[in-house]
């Protein structure tokens, strides 16, 4: 065999481990690892918000004004992951009574938070066969309302909360635990964040029993 | 005569190799950086570990970022440079000079009875 033709052997040896390499390198399974971490990373993310703001009830024990708080954390949250490239929408809704007194009228004290995409068109509470409609509710914002319950005994109310959004309605049923004696704070969250790799979004409730001297 | 031939042919196996090369290796994405998603991923688990054994909160609610970073130092590698940032809103940049900086963001709301949110940067480089 010539000397030149051992390059020309050599060559294609080289040529078929080049190919080799690149067929088991399989770019498809290597972008997927990638994807796969960056997942795992914005859901942990996502479970830090879904946590702390449970954790702003709670840390808000002592303070009077926790829909405030949650108002401002929400706020707070989204500036946040939108610096991360992330949009944080969502719903929220906190009631909260004093302690209640067996056979007297108590005040449920509600706030409703708008984090949504869009303007809430019409809205619609319903707690105790007492109806409450509201329209217009601009995005980033927050109303105050109340309704009245009496009650003897331990009794789980429902507030219904129906809102339009542009070609959505939405319905929500939270369940309000009242118990003689008690002053309790409930939340309801519903939360979405968004990237371009990924959504996640929870629906979750949390119930704080606070201090019965407290005022609301 | 015969030499240049070899020579010739020397030349055409080059060629056949680097033809080969360029064809099988351009126009393909490049293979993605797997170490700042990997630091990310370290970093965020490093954190939510202080604040699951209570190290985090109290000092956050102080803005001790400097009490973080050593606490952090025995959960990350020791090669990996990293810095902390506690801020509430308006956090700007840190003057940290490197082609791979990335960072993760954990929001902590407050600590015990304290509404206090902070955001705690973790610059990983």
């Amino acid at each position: 065999m010539a000397k030149g033709q051992i390059f020309i052997i050599i060559a294609v040896i080289v040529i078929t481990i080049i190919v080799v390499l690149k067929t088991s390198l399989n770019l498809t399974n290597v972008l997927e690892n990638k994807r796969f971490l960056e997942l795992g990373l914005e859901r942990l993310e996502f479970q830090n918000l879904r946590s702390e703001l449970t954790k702003v009830i709670q840390v808000s024990y002592n303070q009077t004004n926790i829909s405030e708080n949650v108002n401002n954390f929400m706020s707070f949250a989204k500036e946040s992951f939108l610096s991360r490239a992330t949009i944080l929408t969502g719903i929220g809704l906190t009631a909260m009574f004093p302690n209640v007194t067996s056979g007297a009228n108590t005040s449920l004290n509600i706030t409703v938070m708008n984090y949504l995409d869009d303007d809430i068109s019409s809205l619609n509470l319903t707690f105790n066969n007492t109806q409450q409609n509201f329209t217009n509710m601009a995005r980033s914002s927050a109303f105050t309302t109340s309704f009245v319950f009496n009650t003897t005994a331990n009794i789980n109310y429902s507030l219904m909360m129906r809102y339009r959004v542009p070609n959505t309605n939405s319905t929500e049923n939270i369940t309000i635990p009242v118990e003689i004696g008690k002053t309790k704070f409930v939340g309801f969250f519903d939360v979405k964040i968004s990237s371009i790799r990924s959504e996640h979004r929870d629906k979750f409730t949390e119930t704080v029993v606070l201090n019965v001297t407290r005022r609301v | 005569m015969k030499g240049l031939l070899q020579s010739l042919e020397a030349i055409i196996a080059i060629l056949l190799i680097l033809t080969v090369f360029i064809t099988v290796y351009s126009g393909r994405d490049p293979i993605p950086e797997f170490d700042t998603i990997n630091w990310k991923s370290r970093g965020f688990e490093a954190l939510k570990t202080l604040d699951n054994n209570n190290l985090l909160r109290d000092v956050v609610i102080t803005n001790s970022s400097s009490v973080i970073k050593s606490r952090l130092s025995g959960l990350l590698p020791p090669q990996l440079n990293y810095d902390v940032v506690v801020c509430e809103r308006n956090c700007g940049k840190p003057d940290i000079q490197s082609d791979k900086l990335t960072s993760v963001i954990y929001l902590v709301s407050g600590d015990l009875n304290n509404y206090l949110p902070r955001q705690v940067i973790l610059y990983l480089w």
